[in-house]
């Protein structure tokens, strides 16, 4: 039979409450708004729930990496503000990037510092954003509980003495992430990712984590 | 309903060739809108500042649009798309129909307020058709994320919108601005506009309700629109976004209105101001998705309106109305 495009036809599956659905094979990335660099998580969706996840990064290993000489502040800002563009919340995001863009520049931790605090503030105390993630399940936390992990590390970087490279937050490795999208909806599959936001830098070439 | 000698006068309505000022009426402020919110966003990133760079903005998108190469995906339902895609500034459009321009709207139905509603819902259907035909996993997803809005924000909207209609006792939207010569709407049913401001972003899907389209599925129902397509549905729902803030205005604000200045300049005075309110709406809240929202539009908010609608009854009937 002619199928329409020649595309195949989507294959069936149990879906979370027993149903055969369709199975549609979606890949997310390597391009996407706010998605860290390189990365491809390959999934295999019912509606848009996903059931199989399998993540990998592109090119691992090649090029020049580009954080690790900038400042980690810098780093953390650029999670930050990709973090907030996936939320939906564009005027904090651009403020973000613009910090971010100005420690790149060549400004000093103490020049954005206030800035910075100000806008860590107007995160942490909309409620909205609260309500939006509280109780997403990212494994054994939620992605509330993630955020504040990334916004203490923006605030520990961009207080840490001028001068020193300060320490470097740990990041979830690529392995942990697939597994946390399974049985998530791809909203919140694309706010775990942010908020885990994975070193895709580092990670060694053909790495790929299957999980589902 | 009582004796209401508005019910029929039926001259209020403008002479049939404003239909043909309604589109132009609606870009011009379409514009203005878009080049605020171009200066607004140029803000934080310390873009170009200023209005010169924003009221150009506007213009060179739409004139890179027009040049724009249109998009074909694999299999996509064209027509489907097609149809979805120009039946949003249509809806717009038409919805504008019942708006008093000052103190006379285009038509001016008895039904206006119904009339406004069911043009308001062509935009369900246009954005699914639209995220369907695009054949693209991203344009579905978005399409339904707007069916599910609608099922969270149209009845407590639903309820809003009656409320003014029953404080008037009428449809009307002629009848409804006459009948707060003495009181604006908004101070005797404040749930009911503070309801309908959220649901006017929600229809446009704007704002903090912008997740059918939002930037964390690549555009969702229209990733793949691109060219004089992408202008169409944009543009619509610019327009979408402007009737829906104009009509707050006959609805809760006392339409024209005002002391010193004619009706006209009223009416577009307190659509801007509207408009305002919604743009700021936008930079001040973070997304807000409906498998949460949906929960406490049906829990709070329709119990509210329910109760505002009550209360309203009951002034009208104390008032020795119906």
């Amino acid at each position: 039979m002619e199928l329409p495009g020649g595309l195949p036809m989507a294959d069936l599956g149990d879906d979370r409450d027993g149903l055969r659905l369709d199975r549609l094979h979606v890949p997310l990335g390597p391009v996407l708004p706010d998605w860290p660099p390189g990365l491809v998580v390959r999934t295999v969706m019912q509606g848009d729930v996903i059931q199989e996840a399998a993540a990998e990064v592109l090119d691992a290993g090649s090029g020049r990496p580009f954080w690790r000489h900038a400042h980690p502040a810098a780093r953390e800002l650029d999670g930050l503000a990709r973090f907030l563009g996936v939320a939906g919340w564009a005027d904090a995001a651009a403020r973000a990037r613009r910090l971010r863009d100005e420690l790149l520049a060549g400004a000093s931790a103490e020049h954005v510092r206030g800035s910075a605090a100000a806008l860590l503030r107007r995160v942490r105390r909309s409620r909205t954003l609260r309500w939006q993630l509280r109780g997403l399940p990212a494994g054994p936390t939620d992605v509330a509980a993630l955020l504040d992990g990334r916004l203490a590390a923006v605030e520990a970087a961009v207080s840490a003495a001028a001068g020193s490279a300060g320490r470097r937050a740990s990041r979830a490795a690529l392995d942990e992430l697939a597994g946390l999208l399974v049985g998530s909806e791809l909203a919140a599959a694309r706010l775990i990712v942010a908020a885990v936001d994975p070193e895709t830098e580092g990670a060694s070439a053909h790495e790929e984590v299957r999980h589902g | 309903m009582g004796e209401m000698p508005q019910e029929v006068a039926t001259s209020m309505a403008l002479p049939w060739w404003s239909v043909l000022l309604l589109p132009v009426l609606l870009g011009v402020a379409t514009w203005v809108v878009l080049a605020c919110d171009a200066a607004l966003e140029a803000r934080p990133v310390g873009g170009p500042a200023g209005m010169g760079p924003a009221v150009a903005a506007p213009l060179r998108e739409t004139a890179r649009l027009l040049v724009g190469q249109r998009r074909r995906t694999l299999a996509g339902d064209r027509v489907l798309g097609g149809i979805g895609g120009a039946a949003l500034p249509v809806a717009a459009v038409l919805a504008a129909a019942v708006l008093p321009l000052g103190e006379r709207p285009v038509a001016d139905l008895s039904i206006g307020v119904v009339w406004f509603n069911a043009m308001e819902v062509v935009a369900w259907a246009a954005v699914w058709m639209v995220g369907w035909g695009s054949n693209s996993a991203l344009g579905l997803v978005g399409g339904y994320r707007f069916v599910a809005q609608g099922l969270a924000y149209e009845l407590p909207h639903m309820f809003a919108i009656i409320t003014a209609a029953l404080g008037a006792e009428s449809l009307r939207l002629t009848t409804i601005v006459d009948a707060q010569r003495d009181l604006w709407f908004v101070v005797i049913m404040p749930v009911a506009f503070a309801v309908y401001l959220l649901s006017a972003a929600a229809m446009a899907f704007w704002g903090p309700f912008d997740t059918p389209l939002s930037r964390e599925v690549a555009g969702g129902a229209a990733v793949e629109l691109a060219g004089v397509d992408r202008l169409v549905f944009v543009g619509g729902r610019w327009l979408l976004l402007v009737v829906a803030a104009a009509m707050a205005v006959p609805l809760f604000l006392g339409g024209g209105v005002g002391p010193l200045l004619p009706a006209w300049a009223w009416a577009v005075v307190k659509t801007a101001a509207v408009l305002a309110l919604l743009v700021w709406l936008r930079r001040r809240f973070p997304a807000v998705r409906m498998d949460r929202f949906t929960e406490f539009a049906w829990v709070v908010l329709i119990p509210l309106t329910i109760a505002q609608a009550l209360v309203v009854a009951l002034v009208v009937l104390q008032r020795g109305g119906m």
